[in-house]
């Protein structure tokens, strides 16, 4: 790993599922996952009368040894996250599987999309977790746009299944979409009107509470708050682009969409915009799935890449990752090769790239 | 209570753009005004010639208010649909949780209120230069306006659909589309003086029962219950058939990809 940074690719859920399982095996009584006996906690920490009847269990704490799977050092704290929810003493094991579902955010499986016997997206597969930021890179083309139209439900896949939180976005089309959100600067907003009302017209379809409130804590974030009145029609790019953002976090996301969210921004305004998404998404928790040219922007901002091209993820990993395992300078270089290496027809050298079988279905 | 908050964010969205827009406040009531003038002068020249055997004021420029309550609905729906169409904003709607049957019931709402303040300002404008007075004929007038009001909402989502299908190139249905049915809907004459094979399928248009029936009523003759019956009963299945329409036509832009077209 170029980068020393610990990453991780394989999902925590496996590993809580085997967890519950050795757990359940152990005792047929939830009493098995806590290690201890009931104490008084004599409301010293407390919070009122709740806390004095509290009982103070520790958790057998299972996920002491090193997880089967990776853990993400610093944006996935599966530990943390189990911990938290044992320690409480209304956790029970059904909790816990409801617990594991919600981990990944996002799930796409096996996403086709065929126009007029034209593979655009040839059965990728791909996962976000909570708090992950992963890159969707790829030459025009590639299937980018075409993706996240399916993960959007505005376009049907002809084959595969998206899910958000669990539930699929065939069977569960409104209720997935209100926890989702995209910001792209072909998906315009209404120019004849207010910045404000556009924001209130959303956060009602989002059917946001306190839709007021939201709008004017959204205004104050993305600097819009001198602008509240001004026809969107008239914004420059900058901020039009922040108006975007705005009403892709109206709804508090679990899952955020961003289309090259910098595109049009000089270097001092884009680095703000980064800046200020990182800082919401992480309050809110949102998984974000970013599409941008800019390599310098994926390598600061991407915890993970997915590499399309042709309807095909031909690589993945972390920016550090692809860099080191092809050999390159910068994942700008990288996105050259693995861009040109399967177009040129002089057949695959690169290792990763043969199991892509590119020829095979391109011809 | 979710499905209120969107359905109103639909008729949030047309109120903010009338809000700041003159021009359409003034395309709301300028041909309506006009109408009345011109309408007005004909049938004082009508009622001048005809020798006072005929009051024609409340038979043309009643029917002229009724069937503009008519194309204001059909048109109401398709042109806010359009706006977000032309603004390039359908992305963003169909990807909120908002079902296509809120979209179409929001801009239900939106007709109605724009419907009743355009049908306001006619029979106001018509009473103070006509003397006719629409409310004089009282409720037995509106299961008539309903069934006006359900015809071009069916008719509006056919042209959503249209749009949503063909592209925003085929807008032209939504001024035009309500024309279309005009002479076989006996606004201005009774079906009876059609051919017979027109007045045939002229009984298949909700509108020939609807401008039978009104016209009964102002006339003081009894009222058409089977008129009326046959309106709405027509109605309904024209309405329905036009969200199944609407419903299919949203899946095959999705399949095939062409909301991007809205998009891109």
């Amino acid at each position: 790993m170029g980068s020393g940074r610990v990453r991780q690719r394989v999902f925590a859920a496996p590993y809580c599922v085997l967890l519950s399982i050795v757990s359940l095996s152990r005792s047929h009584t939830r009493r098995s996952l806590w290690e201890g006996t009931p104490q008084s906690t004599g409301g010293a920490s407390g919070n009122g009368a709740a806390s004095s009847r509290q009982t103070r269990l520790r958790p057998r704490n299972p996920l002491a040894e090193p997880p089967l799977c990776f853990v993400r050092e610093k944006k996935f704290r599966a530990r943390e996250f189990f911990a938290s929810s044992l320690a409480s003493e209304k956790s029970n094991v059904a909790q816990v599987f409801v617990a594991m579902a919600i981990m990944s955010i996002l799930e796409a499986k096996n996403l086709v999309k065929i126009y007029d016997g034209t593979k655009a997206v040839d059965g990728i597969s791909f996962s976000i977790q909570k708090n992950e930021t992963v890159g969707l890179l790829g030459p025009n083309g590639a299937g980018k746009t075409t993706t996240i139209q399916m993960l959007l439900g505005l376009l049907e896949p002809t084959a595969g299944e998206v899910k958000v939180l669990g539930k699929s976005l065939r069977s569960h089309r409104h209720e997935v979409l209100s926890y989702m959100n995209l910001q792209a600067t072909y998906a315009w907003l209404p120019g004849n009107l207010s910045v404000r009302e556009n924001l209130m017209v959303f956060a009602m379809l989002y059917s946001v509470k306190n839709a007021s409130r939201r709008v004017a804590q959204l205004l104050e974030l993305f600097d819009l708050k001198e602008l509240a009145n001004a026809r969107t029609g008239i914004l420059s790019s900058g901020e039009g682009t922040r108006l975007g953002l705005a009403k892709a976090f109206v709804n508090k996301p679990k899952l955020l969409l961003l289309d090259e969210p910098t595109a049009s921004l000089d270097p001092d305004a884009a680095d703000r915009i980064r800046t200020k998404i990182k800082a919401e998404a992480h309050e809110n928790g949102t998984a974000i799935l970013w599409t941008s040219h800019n390599m310098r922007e994926v390598e600061t901002i991407c915890d993970r890449v997915l590499f399309l091209s042709h309807g095909k993820i031909l690589a993945e990993g972390s920016p550090q990752e692809l860099i080191a395992r092809y050999n390159k300078k910068d994942l700008e270089e990288t996105f050259i090769a693995l861009a040109r290496e399967p177009l040129n027809g002089q057949g695959i050298r690169n290792p990763a790239l043969q199991q892509v079988q590119y020829g095979a279905s391109k011809g | 209570m979710d499905m209120a908050r969107r359905i109103f964010a639909v008729f949030l969205r047309q109120f903010y753009l009338y809000r700041h827009s003159i021009h359409r406040w003034l395309a709301l009531f300028y041909w309506a005004t006009i109408e009345i003038f011109v309408w007005g002068f004909l049938t004082l020249y009508l009622n001048k010639i005809g020798a006072a055997t005929f009051n024609f004021v409340p038979v043309l420029l009643g029917a002229l208010i009724f069937w503009d309550l008519f194309n204001r609905a059909q048109q109401s729906i398709s042109v806010s649909f359009l706006e977000d169409v032309w603004s390039r904003n359908l992305g963003n709607i169909f990807a909120t949780p908002l079902r296509p049957l809120e979209l179409v019931a929001g801009l239900m709402v939106v007709s109605v209120v724009q419907v009743a303040g355009a049908v306001v300002a006619m029979a106001g404008l018509s009473f103070l230069l006509w003397k006719l007075d629409i409310f004089s004929f009282g409720w037995l007038l509106l299961p008539f306006f309903l069934n006006l009001f359900m015809l071009g909402w069916a008719l509006g989502v056919v042209v959503m659909a249209l749009v949503l299908r063909l592209g925003p190139s085929v807008d032209i249905f939504a001024w035009s589309l309500a024309m279309l049915i005009q002479p076989l809907s006996a606004v201005f004459y009774p079906v009876s003086v059609l051919p017979a094979f027109l007045q045939k399928i002229a009984f298949l248009l909700p509108t020939s029962h609807v401008f039978e029936g009104m016209r009964a009523v102002i006339f003081g003759q009894e009222f058409l219950w089977e008129r009326l019956l046959w309106a709405f009963g027509l109605n309904a299945i024209y309405f329905a058939a036009a969200v199944f329409f609407f419903l299919v036509m949203f899946k095959s832009v999705r399949t095939k990809g062409l909301l991007q077209r809205h998009t891109d």
